[in-house]
Parts: C-alpha cells; sequence; structure tokens
C-alpha cells in the first residue's frame, strides 16, 4: 500500500506540475496553507467542520469520508495543498459533494445517502465520466483519480 | 392562444404560430437561472420543468433577454432579475431535436428520455423545454417526487445520470447529442 501511495503521489506531483506550470512552486513545508477557510495543518478539524456543517450525513457517509480523508491526509503532506482547492456542497439535502476545478473541467466524488460513493468528471469540452463504488473501494486510486483529473 | 399580458411584446405571442419541432445547429437557448442553478457545480438544476427560449437561429428577432419576462399571469413580476445561460446547438446527430437515453444498470427496463422541445405557451412562442419521461411517463413538477424523487430508490444512479447530463449542458454551454457518459467499472 505504501509503495502505490508514494507511487500516486509523485504521479499527482508530476501531473499538478505540468496542469499548473505557470504558477507552481515547490511547496515550503514551513508555510501555514489554508483549504478553504480552514488550516491544512489539522485534517481533522476540516473533516469535523464537514460534519458539523453537514449534520444530516449518516453512518455510513461519516465512514467512507472518513476512509477518504485517511488518504487525504497522506497526499496533502506531499502536495501543495492551494492547488487542490476542494469545496463542498450539497445535493438534494442528503448526498455530500466534494468537488474540484481543473483547467479541464469538474471533479466531484459524491458520497450519497445509500452508502455509495460516486466520481464524475465534467470536462470543460463535454467529456463526461462517472463511477459509482460501494465503500470498499480502492480509495487511493480513487482519491488519484478525483485529484488529478 | 391568446397572450393576456400587456408587456409582452407582440412579436413573442403565440397566436397562429406552429410549433416547430426542428432545432438547428448553431441555434441558441436561453436558461434563466434560479437561485444557485448556475453556480458551480451545477448540481442544484431541477430534474423536471427545464424551461428555456430557443431563438430560431435569429438573435435579432429573438434576443435573450425575452428570457426574463414572467409569464405567469397570477404573478405581478414583469422581469426577472436574473442570471441568464446562453446554450448553443452543436450537434444532433442528423435527428431534428436534442434527444438521449439513458438506461438503468441495476434495473433493466427502465429507460430515462432526455428530450428537447418547442413548447410555447400563449406570451412566448419561443419557449422550449427539456422533456424528461421515465418508461414514457414524463416528469413534472407535480409527480416528481412519487417517481423521480430520492426515496423511489431503484433511480437512485438514474437521476444521478441525468443530473450530469444536464450540468454538463450548462457547464459547456453546449446541446451536443453526440456525447454519452463513458462509464467507469473499475479504477
Amino acid at each position: 500500500m505504501g509503495n502505490d501511495l508514494n507511487l500516486i503521489t509523485r504521479n499527482l506531483y508530476l501531473s499538478q506540475s505540468e496542469l499548473f506550470s505557470n504558477v507552481y512552486e515547490k511547496t515550503n513545508e514551513n508555510i501555514i496553507h489554508t483549504f478553504n477557510e480552514v488550516s491544512i495543518n489539522d485534517m481533522d478539524d476540516w473533516f469535523n467542520s464537514l460534519l458539523t456543517k453537514y449534520d444530516i450525513l449518516n453512518k455510513v457517509q461519516i465512514e467512507n469520508l472518513r476512509v477518504f480523508f485517511k488518504k487525504l491526509k497522506y497526499v496533502l503532506k506531499n502536495i501543495d495543498p492551494n492547488k487542490l482547492d476542494i469545496k463542498n456542497d450539497l445535493i438534494e439535502e442528503s448526498d455530500l459533494v466534494l468537488w474540484r476545478e481543473s483547467n479541464n473541467g469538474i471533479s466531484k466524488l459524491i458520497f450519497d445517502e445509500y452508502g455509495q460513493i460516486i466520481y464524475m468528471f465534467n470536462g470543460n469540452e463535454g467529456r463526461k465520466i462517472k463511477g459509482v463504488f460501494d465503500g470498499n473501494v480502492d480509495m487511493e486510486k480513487l482519491l488519484y483519480k478525483f485529484i488529478s483529473a | 392562444m391568446d397572450c393576456n399580458l400587456d408587456y409582452i411584446p407582440t412579436r413573442l405571442h403565440t397566436k397562429d404560430k406552429p410549433v416547430l419541432e426542428t432545432f438547428g445547429i448553431g441555434e441558441e437557448l436561453y436558461y434563466r437561472c434560479k437561485e444557485n442553478e448556475c453556480q458551480k457545480p451545477y448540481d442544484q438544476i431541477p430534474l423536471f420543468d427545464i424551461s428555456h427560449n430557443r431563438n430560431f437561429s435569429n438573435k435579432e428577432g429573438y434576443p435573450k433577454e425575452d428570457v426574463l419576462f414572467n409569464i405567469n399571469e397570477a404573478d405581478d413580476l414583469v422581469k426577472y432579475d436574473s442570471n441568464i445561460v446562453v446554450l448553443i446547438i452543436t450537434e444532433l446527430e442528423n435527428s431534428k431535436t436534442y434527444f438521449k437515453e439513458l438506461k438503468s444498470e441495476n434495473e433493466l427496463g427502465l429507460k430515462v428520455h432526455i428530450k428537447l422541445l418547442h413548447d410555447p405557451v400563449p406570451c412566448m412562442h419561443t419557449h422550449s423545454v427539456f422533456e424528461i419521461s421515465i418508461n414514457e411517463t414524463i416528469i413534472s413538477k407535480e409527480n416528481y417526487k412519487k417517481i423521480l424523487g430520492k426515496k423511489n430508490i431503484k433511480f437512485k444512479n438514474l437521476r444521478s445520470d441525468i443530473r450530469q447530463g444536464l450540468s454538463s449542458i450548462i457547464q459547456t454551454g453546449r446541446i451536443d447529442s453526440s456525447q454519452d457518459i463513458e462509464f467507469l467499472d473499475e479504477l
């Protein structure tokens, strides 16, 4: 698993460097980054703030989100979190959406009330990709897909 | 079909004008955004009553601002103070209008159709809709909760397919019949 994560992170680093080649600067670990309004240095705070903001999430959604954050914590130690700029939203008053925009389009991860984790990508040129998974999905790969689209 | 709203220009009145079933490549449609609907990531768009104005490929004759007119006689408002999304038809695959069929992976036999229709109303001849139907039942504001609402668990993924298609149209500003969703079976 460690090797997989290292590979994913390295690929992400390269992908991100390519994507943001004009603005990319090497991460300085002494700088406190912000993740929207929340310091990235404390991912638990951000996780908890989502649970507070969306207090309608059920147990399965929370567990899936917890697994996602576990992987995200690892990756964010190795890349510049400001480039990720992950936002959150709610669909139909029940499904949590984490989404981000790149030069290519908008990628989303939806943690729905049925325990599904849905990956979506809507490209700026019209390409549409969708994958529906359960809690047993390889979250590392899913995370990589989400943040490298 | 008489229009009783005196602030609606007569050029927009339907009267005896025909329904024009054929849309054209390059024709524009105008969508009046309700609150939050046109904000990224465009997930708040409703899955029923998705009204647009078409322009018959005539921007001067049918400017986009026409879509701001209130055409509900029960409402005192003349014009909405809303943003307008401009969509352009780029591909119809030799059909006369945009048409998409979505099939359920979990429930065999379930099919969703999304079709763009010219749907004139007395005070707005350009009025058009993206009609959504499930196995021939047209989804409306009245039956949405019963048929396609989230409590109907068998439609959970079809609903997100529809939403993805519509949000892509708003995001790209293009109506393209050739674009399908690519499904990931594994990562």
